[in-house]
């Protein structure tokens, strides 16, 4: 019931229709990645490293993509072949995959007409391979992951966080000692040594969990102290003391008392530190210690772009993963102001 | 005050043992030990390796190379870096100096300019200041700080108007004093920038948020009754007490800032404490990364400390309370 | 400041002013400077810059000339090496220098850990003798697992005799670097010599260091630069009698990688720069405004290629280092030559090398025009000769992936070292290629230390890709890695009988070329050594990227060659100095 209010507020506000509206718009991208990428994560094309952009023309009445040449593969330089260019198709064959896990099929949203040409949206890295194609398929990682370490996170953080705001006393000074130690840490050192402790003992393609964890471990600190000063106050309310009185448990009396009060504020704690998230992963990958090549992850795409040719010869393309973190961070940080605002307009930002 | 700081210090002890013991934990879960990669390298003599073995307790359980190796800490000895050949402490004390005034530039840099874009946007509450400067707060706080250190490089190498990296250019050793001095700041512009610019959002931001609570506070209505100037009301008691607030988050902020100038100096290639625990991570020099945490871990919690007495340097019910 | 010899060497190249400095990036550190512990390139890189040899190439020819030899005779039977010695050269610090210092040098490679009850050398579990300093010149020279003797026959006269004819020796045993007897005699006989010359001395001691190359450690700060000053003794002068080198001084700056190192090249800071082929495009844009050239050098001598682990041995836990079902598919011949077809090293050199490098066929790039076997058996890009291959080995298709005969899927992990970009390319492409086919291949990116702990300790892996640089140009060269017993024959090293028939073939050729003289009869052998590894690759050779250098237009007497690149002359280069 709550949940629904705020989300009538949060339709309510400018700015909270657009940052939820991009959000929205951008999961649906990566969940429907599929059907959006006109290339596969790893179809590579040696003909065509480091392609720039392909332009789109007006044609015969139609859309259509322009098709280019290398004129100097020394420098990965090419140029637009006039008057030459494929027919853009909608709905068209492509490579194969299973939609949503449920049905194989080929269809795809953009495809191109003619096995010469190619439609290189936002060009392609240094095998060939579709950056367009490859942002979608990373967003699935880049998104995905902070929505499970926020779980895990929230989880945590209620529990402890709830448990010594209840309980207090010496639970209480031993958690928040915990806690106290927990932030005084530099987050990404402990990334690092918590990533180079554990990773060994894990296969590659375990690492999307491994990194998840990590980052839970690290981000729950902060969460339970903000939800253990709530619990606090909230236990001086009348109605705990009489459901105490009456011998209710703990865990009872935190379920059907504590949380209901807690909802709107861990919907805003967690809102505000999804970013931490895919933040934390980007840094990761783009140390070679997170999501491995060659899978897709924003953090990984941008690992690429740090060689010194992409600067020199203006791949700037491969530079696109760094804004849609951007723009993804931006939204959530929006979108947790505005619930912010709805929720308690007193709360302090940290 | 002397006690106050006594106080925090007994305080901040465990800590650090808290701290690196965790830390060591960790490193004992990663395979091998400190000497694997000593194995395959010919010219370290056995004699140095038995030595180590024993000095550390290499063959004892964990507990007891924590043990050891507190010891030796405390005695000024960190182990050896195999990757460098060197006794981890003169390794560490080099890029220690250089992360440090990393984020210490950093630091001077965003609150230099936070505080004053804090202020006057809250004095111009609502106009086209207030709100250019809070969107673009929003993004840079949104913005990765490896992304913009990669920005930042791209801008480099297409205009030339800046060093690619490093801390130093070739010739510092035959520069004078001042050369040096402006060579090192030329090569810590970029770096500054990047790592600063994050800080300031959040900063700017908390500080606006402060300056007009404070403004609403009785005081203020009592300092302009009383006829005071509006620029004295302003700056001398608003600010002041707007700052406090702020400088309890000091700690915080540091910690943001060493994070962060881990990835900067990794982008950037800046030689500092943060590339060196990479470098050492992806080399399993385990003593280097082992000792760079606990550096890393100490610098932040004396930053804590330093922001802790300067709280309780201006606020003076802060010293006073009593020992809970 | 001692007297100019009365043998110095006169070079031939117009006189030029004094005091310049060189400035250059070394990609790596330095990890000693003592040459008999020293593996990296970086350390040959600065070792070399302080130590010379009896002999030296030719940067035009590639023969064989004097160095620090003025002369030699060889005897009839091909079995006698008499080299003279230039009179009055000076070591660094002033020390004469006289046989007693090659005497001295070649007695650290050979000196014998000897049992202190009766006198004789100790010997391992394999009846080999143990050397007290082991290095890689003790294992290196030895010829067929014989020493060569040393004799001096006066302070200028050296004789040395190999136990069997070994055309190669002039160039090896007369290149090896001289060490100072004087400097080092004490810890040679205390046993520390391993221990000297090590980074700290480097640092804090660096006038210990004394050698007859051109220039001495003036300084050294790890992580940051090495500083080299002009040696005042040096025994090269020009035709006026001037004593060499022109340059005051050579500031090296340490830097990350290749990409940092040709990034301050670029930007016009450094004077010499080999540029890494993905490089060259924008780096010679700056030709004009940072007033520097680039040339294009031709084929290199850098090479990359792929490897199986095929060590059928055990770690101590008993395990197998490689499971017994894949080291069946990796010892078998068609499955490698299967892997090789499926390689697409045209897109590789196209894509990721910007046409700048060269396809490998096999172990000799095509630099070495002498003895470079076009005949060999290649391996252009076709799946389909893979696919044949499989299906030659009973292997067949489920869902598209790869199955051997019992049923297992065909997947391995291939690890390579994370700091060279071009190489993760092409770990990428490859694993393509590999899914192309139906096989799964698990990429590993690590440290180079670590991937060197693996291939020679611990030999826990199953493919490895890696490249070898530089190399003499003798055939017999590649002896340590060619032959069954080396300790570079990656794929299995240090057998002690060869593994394969093949391999037993290859170690019979590898002696042949070692004992004949003839230069045609050994480029018939060694045409044959190439047409094995062709037929079998037990290394899957990739690409050579070309060979590029730069060097700033202030300099004087640049006579670039193929073999010396812009260097090797570096004693007559001279600039106007400038600050």
């Amino acid at each position: 019931m709550i949940l629904f209010r705020i989300f009538r507020e949060v339709l309510r506000r400018p700015l909270g229709v657009l940052s939820a509206g991009v959000l929205i718009a951008l999961y649906t991208a990566a969940l429907l990645a599929d059907v959006l990428a006109p290339y596969a994560t790893n179809e590579q094309d040696l003909e065509r490293t480091y392609h720039p952009p392909t332009a789109l023309v007006w044609h015969d009445g139609s859309l259509q993509v322009q098709a280019y040449e290398l004129v100097d593969p020394t420098e990965a330089k090419y140029a637009a072949v006039v008057g030459q260019s494929y027919p853009l198709r909608w709905w068209g064959q492509g490579f194969e995959y299973r939609f949503l896990g449920l049905f194989k099929t080929q269809r795809h949203l953009l495809t191109i007409d003619g096995a010469e040409g190619r439609l290189y949206l936002l060009g392609s890295d240094s095998t060939g391979r579709d950056v367009f194609s490859r942002l979608l398929y990373g967003a699935r990682v880049s998104l995905f992951i902070g929505l499970l370490g926020i779980t895990i996170t929230t989880t945590l953080g209620f529990l402890v966080g709830g448990l010594s705001g209840y309980f207090g006393g010496r639970f209480d000074f031993v958690a928040m000692r915990c806690v106290e130690f927990m932030m005084a840490m530099p987050g990404l050192y402990l990334l690092l040594a918590l990533r180079s402790a554990l990773a060994p003992h894990f296969e590659s393609d375990q690492m999307f969990f491994v990194i998840v964890v990590i980052l839970s471990l690290i981000g729950w600190a902060g969460t339970a102290r903000v939800l253990r000063g709530m619990t606090l106050s909230i236990r001086q309310h009348q109605y705990v003391m009489a459901a105490e009185s009456m011998g209710q448990s703990p865990l009872v009396i935190l379920r059907r008392h504590v949380l209901p009060n807690l909802v709107s504020y861990l919907l805003v704690a967690a809102t505000l530190s999804i970013p931490g998230y895919i933040l934390g992963e980007a840094a990761l990958s783009f140390l070679g210690l997170g999501i491995q090549e060659p899978s897709a992850s924003w953090g990984l795409m941008l690992s690429q772009a740090q060689d010194v040719k992409v600067f020199y010869l203006n791949f700037w393309w491969l530079l696109t993963p760094g804004f849609a973190i951007f723009v993804t961070v931006i939204a959530y940080n929006i979108l947790g102001d505005v619930l912010r605002d709805i929720v308690d307009p007193k709360m302090k930002t940290r | 005050m002397i006690a106050f700081i006594l106080r925090r210090l007994l305080t901040l002890i465990p800590l650090l043992l808290g701290i690196t013991m965790l830390v060591f934990i960790l490193m004992s879960l990663a395979p091998g030990d400190f000497l694997t990669p000593v194995k395959a390298q010919r010219d370290v003599p056995a004699e140095l390796i038995q030595a180590i073995e024993t000095e550390f307790g290499l063959d004892r359980p964990w507990y007891v190379q924590y043990v050891k190796w507190l010891g030796n800490v405390v005695q000024g000895n960190l182990g050896h870096s195999w990757a460098y050949k060197l006794p981890v402490v003169d390794l560490i004390g080099q890029r220690l100096w250089a992360t440090f005034l990393l984020s210490l530039a950093a630091f001077v840099f965003a609150w230099g300019v936070a505080i004053p874009l804090g202020v006057l946007a809250a004095i111009y509450k609502d106009s086209i200041f207030d709100r250019i400067v809070s969107a673009l707060a929003y993004a840079a706080l949104s913005v990765p700080e490896f992304f913009l250190a990669l920005l930042f490089v791209f801008l480099a190498a297409q205009t030339g108007w800046f060093p690619l990296g490093g801390a130093t250019s070739i010739e510092y050793d035959y520069l004078s004093f001042a050369g040096k001095c402006a060579d090192r700041a030329y090569h810590l512009i970029l770096p500054t920038l990047a790592l600063g610019i994050g800080s300031i959002a959040s900063i700017m931001r908390i500080m606006r948020a402060n300056f007009l609570d404070t403004i609403r506070a009785e005081f203020v209505t009592t300092a302009r009754a009383k006829g005071l100037s509006e620029f004295v009301v302003m700056f001398k008691h608003v600010l002041r007490n707007a700052i406090n607030p702020l400088v309890s988050s000091f700690g915080f902020a540091f910690s943001g800032l060493l994070s962060g100038a881990l990835m900067v100096e990794i982008v950037l290639q800046y030689p500092g404490l943060g590339q060196l625990m990479y470098q050492s991570i992806l080399r399993e020099d385990q003593f280097v990364v082992l000792a760079s945490v606990m550096m890393g871990c100490s610098m932040l919690v004396f930053g804590n400390l330093l922001a802790d007495v300067l709280l309780a340097w201006s606020d003076p019910r802060i010293r006073l309370e009593k020992k809970k | 400041m001692a007297p100019i010899p009365e043998d110095a060497l006169v070079v031939d190249f117009p006189a030029g002013e004094y005091g310049a400095t060189i400035v250059e990036t070394l990609a790596g550190d330095l990890a000693t400077v003592n040459p008999l512990v020293n593996e990296s390139a970086a350390g040959s890189a600065v070792i070399g810059r302080i130590l010379e040899g009896l002999v030296t190439l030719d940067a035009h020819t590639g023969e064989v000339i004097p160095n620090l030899a003025k002369s030699w005779e060889i005897s009839d039977d091909n079995l006698q090496y008499t080299f003279h010695l230039r009179r009055g050269v000076h070591w660094s610090d002033g020390q004469p220098f006289t046989a007693d210092d090659v005497l001295f040098t070649w007695g650290t490679f050979f000196a014998k850990q000897m049992d202190p009850d009766n006198g004789e050398p100790q010997r391992d579990a394999h009846g080999r003798v143990k050397y007290r300093y082991t290095s890689r010149s003790t294992f290196g020279q030895l010829i067929n697992g014989q020493e060569p003797l040393v004799e001096k026959l006066d302070d200028y006269t050296v004789r040395f005799t190999t136990p069997e004819v070994y055309a190669p020796f002039l160039l090896f045993g007369g290149g090896e670097e001289i060490l100072p007897k004087h400097i080092l005699q004490s810890s040679f006989d205390d046993g520390t010599l391993m221990d000297q010359w090590s980074v700290e001395t480097a640092i804090n001691e660096p006038w210990k260091i004394v050698g007859l190359n051109m220039y001495v450690l003036e300084a050294y700060r790890p992580g940051e630069r090495i500083v080299f000053a002009k040696n005042p003794n040096y025994w090269k002068v020009n035709r006026a009698g001037e004593r060499l080198p022109y340059v005051q001084r050579v500031i090296t700056k340490i830097v990350q990688d290749v990409n940092s190192s040709n990034v301050a090249f670029a930007q016009g800071l450094t004077d010499f720069e080999s540029i890494a082929p993905d490089n060259v495009a924008w780096v010679k844009r700056g030709e004009a405004r940072f007033d520097y050239t680039i040339l294009d050098m031709g084929p290199s001598n850098q090479t990359n290629f792929i490897w199986f682990n095929l060590n059928p041995g055990k770690n101590e836990d008993g395990v197998p280092y490689v499971e017994p079902h894949k080291f069946a598919w990796f010892a078998d011949q068609r499955f490698r030559q299967a892997i090789s077809y499926g390689i697409n090293r045209e897109g590789i050199v196209r894509g990721v090398y910007f046409n700048r490098a060269d396809l490998l066929h096999g172990y000799v790039s095509p630099k070495r025009q002498f003895w470079y076997n076009d005949a060999i058996r290649k391996y252009p890009y076709s799946p389909e000769h893979s696919r044949a291959l499989f299906a030659e080995m009973g292997f067949s298709y489920r869902a598209g992936k790869l199955h051997d005969r019992d049923g297992n899927p065909v997947s391995f992990s291939l690890m390579t070292n994370s700091s060279n970009g071009l190489r993760v390319e092409m770990a990428t492409v490859y694993k393509e290629n590999m899914a192309d086919l139906g096989i799964e291949v698990e990429l590993q990116f690590l440290d180079f230390n670590t991937i060197i702990n693996k291939t020679s300790d611990s030999f826990n892996y199953e493919a490895c890709m890696l490249g070898l640089g530089g190399g003499a140009p003798d055939p017999y060269a590649g002896k340590d890695i060619l032959m069954s017993g080396g300790r570079l024959h990656q794929w299995y090293p240090q057998q002690p009988e060869p593994a394969t028939e093949w391999e037993a073939r290859i170690d019979e050729l590898m002696r042949q070329i070692g004992r004949h003289t003839d230069v045609e009869q050994r480029k018939a052998y060694f045409f044959e050594v190439q047409a094995i590894m062709a037929e079998q690759q037990p290394l899957i050779f990739l690409v050579s990227p070309k060979d590029f250098t730069g060097y700033r237009n202030r300099w004087q007497n640049i006579d670039p060659t193929p073999l010396g690149g812009v260097t090797w002359n570096e004693e007559s280069l001279w600039a106007q100095p400038t600050q």
